[in-house]
């Protein structure tokens, strides 16, 4: 019997495959779930709820490594548009009505 | 003393431009050296290869895998060529000649390293290398 902490563990890393880069979410999204139940399977068996917490750990590292670098690439134009915008309405604002 | 190391092996500039290996490709193209693989099993032997020190996670296992396809060093499996029926359902890769002759180099690199190190006798004390 599967434990708990393992099914949920995997229906948790399901929902946060969202993480990755989209185009390895394509092609690998099936085998990145896959992988990490066998881990997580095995990392229950050895160590528990050490085991459990080892794994985790090595998926945030992972992200960190993969999803992070993907996620602040795609923020990087939306975050500057917006910063670039705003600067320039409050120079307009400011030659407007200089007074202010 | 400097050896400088020679290269008999010609590989595409693609290629060249990876080298020196990242510790994730070379112990990719270690596992899959020892034979095909599905992607638990890599991750599992890059783990028993590097002593522990190279965890790779999921992430990183198939953007490692993606990218070696991409250039030609790994290729997978068709499912009729796989050996067990139970591994049906799993994508299973292999080296290719390329990526032997990438592996390869690397190791004779590596080789020429170690060489460098035990003639200016700086192999530290109680190394495995000694």
């Amino acid at each position: 019997m599967i434990s708990l902490a393992v099914s949920i563990s995997i229906e948790a890393f399901q929902r946060l495959v969202i993480l990755y880069p989209l185009d390895l979410r394509r092609e690998f999204g099936d085998d990145l779930v896959e992988v990490f139940s066998q881990q997580i399977e095995t990392a229950w068996e050895e160590n528990a709820w050490r085991g459990i917490a080892g794994a985790w750990l090595n998926v945030l590292a992972d992200y960190a490594a993969v999803a992070l670098p993907c996620l602040a690439a795609r923020l990087a134009v939306p975050v500057l548009t917006a910063v670039i915008s705003s600067v320039w309405f409050t120079l307009a604002l400011t030659a407007i009505n200089p007074s202010r | 003393m400097l050896v400088k190391p020679k290269s008999k092996l010609d590989l595409p500039d693609e290629i060249r431009a990876l080298q020196p290996l990242t510790p994730a490709v070379f112990y990719t193209l270690f596992a899959l050296a020892n034979g095909e693989k599905h992607g638990y099993a890599i991750m599992q032997s890059v783990k028993g290869l590097s002593n522990d020190s190279v965890r790779m996670g999921p992430g990183t296992l198939y953007t490692t895998i993606q990218r070696l396809l991409k250039i030609d060093l790994i290729e997978e499996l068709t499912p009729r060529k796989r050996a067990e029926e139970s591994e049906r359902r799993r994508r299973v890769y292999r080296l290719s000649g390329l990526g032997r002759r990438v592996f390869d180099e690397e190791v004779s690199r590596l080789g020429a390293v170690l060489r460098q190190v035990r003639l200016n006798k700086l192999i530290p004390r109680g190394s495995e290398a000694r």
